[in-house]
């Protein structure tokens, strides 16, 4: 519901028609457009982004992987042909529990 | 209401909803002109919703008046209202024309509450309660505030009217 005016309003109410008036001819800005962004294709660049940037990552890390080995191992077998009074050693990169002999075994041998 | 439906209610009001971000920054049009973007943002972000307590113009007007007096207080420019209303120090009203010369100076003399009331009172035609919403005050007050405000503004047309005769007599 619309406010009355009293008598004694008019004079006010003839002030603020007449302001406006005045403001009809006011410069107002133009409503600000919402740019509109195509989701579809900010989810393809984001996703590529991400895809390719998943893919690098893999491609490096996959360059700079190396086996590493423990420790390097060399194994000096010696061996002493006790009937042709001659010694002779091998040298393998596998130890062999199989060609191992223990350093009695000569009196083993002998008795 | 969709957003699309609140876009074009907007745009309905958006020549109203400039000129009352004007009058709610002392009639600076720069400032109300980016008041009234961040009101915009925040309707069509969600983050200022219509609960339909009120219709919806007065909630478009509740919601740009709040958003200018953070703006106003951002820039510092926000004046005590108690101290404005003995200050009365603004310009005669005969100032610049393009800043709405007569009636902006004569309302800029008046205290803030008085004159948001008489504006939406009697400029954007708003009734008693629907101003005490948009203002977040009692009726009782708004009621007050507009009638020491008309004898005011009347009193200060009068002044203007004596003064401009004596100066073409």
């Amino acid at each position: 519901m619309q406010t009355e005016y009293t008598n004694n309003d008019f004079e006010i109410a003839g002030f603020f028609a007449s302001m406006r008036a005045r403001d009809l001819k006011r410069d107002v800005p133009e409503f600000p457009v919402r740019k509109k962004t195509n989701t579809m294709v900010l989810w393809t660049v984001v996703s590529g982004l991400a895809a390719s940037l998943l893919l690098g990552l893999f491609l490096i890390n996959h360059q700079n992987h190396e086996e590493i080995l423990l420790r390097d191992q060399i194994v000096f077998y010696l061996f002493e042909d006790t009937h042709h009074s001659t010694t002779y050693f091998e040298i393998s990169a596998e130890s062999s529990m199989d060609a191992w002999e223990p350093a009695t075994q000569f009196l083993l041998e002998e008795h | 209401m969709t957003k699309e439906d609140l876009e074009v209610f907007l745009k309905q009001h958006y020549r109203l909803s400039y000129l009352w971000a004007r009058q709610c920054c002392w009639f600076d049009s720069e400032m109300a002109r980016e008041v009234l973007h961040i009101a915009l943002l925040k309707i069509l972000e969600g983050k200022a919703r219509f609960a339909g307590q009120s219709t919806d113009k007065t909630w478009l007007f509740s919601v740009i008046r709040i958003t200018a007096l953070e703006q106003l207080r951002k820039s510092q420019k926000h004046v005590d209202l108690a101290e404005f209303s003995e200050l009365n120090n603004f310009p005669d009203g005969n100032e610049d024309s393009d800043s709405g010369g007569f009636h902006e100076g004569l309302l800029k003399k008046l205290p803030a509450r008085q004159r948001e009331v008489l504006l939406l009172v009697f400029y954007h035609d708003r009734t008693l309660e629907e101003t005490a919403r948009i203002l977040n005050i009692s009726p009782g007050a708004v009621s007050t505030h507009y009638d020491r405000g008309k004898k005011k503004l009347r009193e200060l047309i009068e002044k203007q009217k004596h003064h401009a005769d004596r100066i073409y007599q």
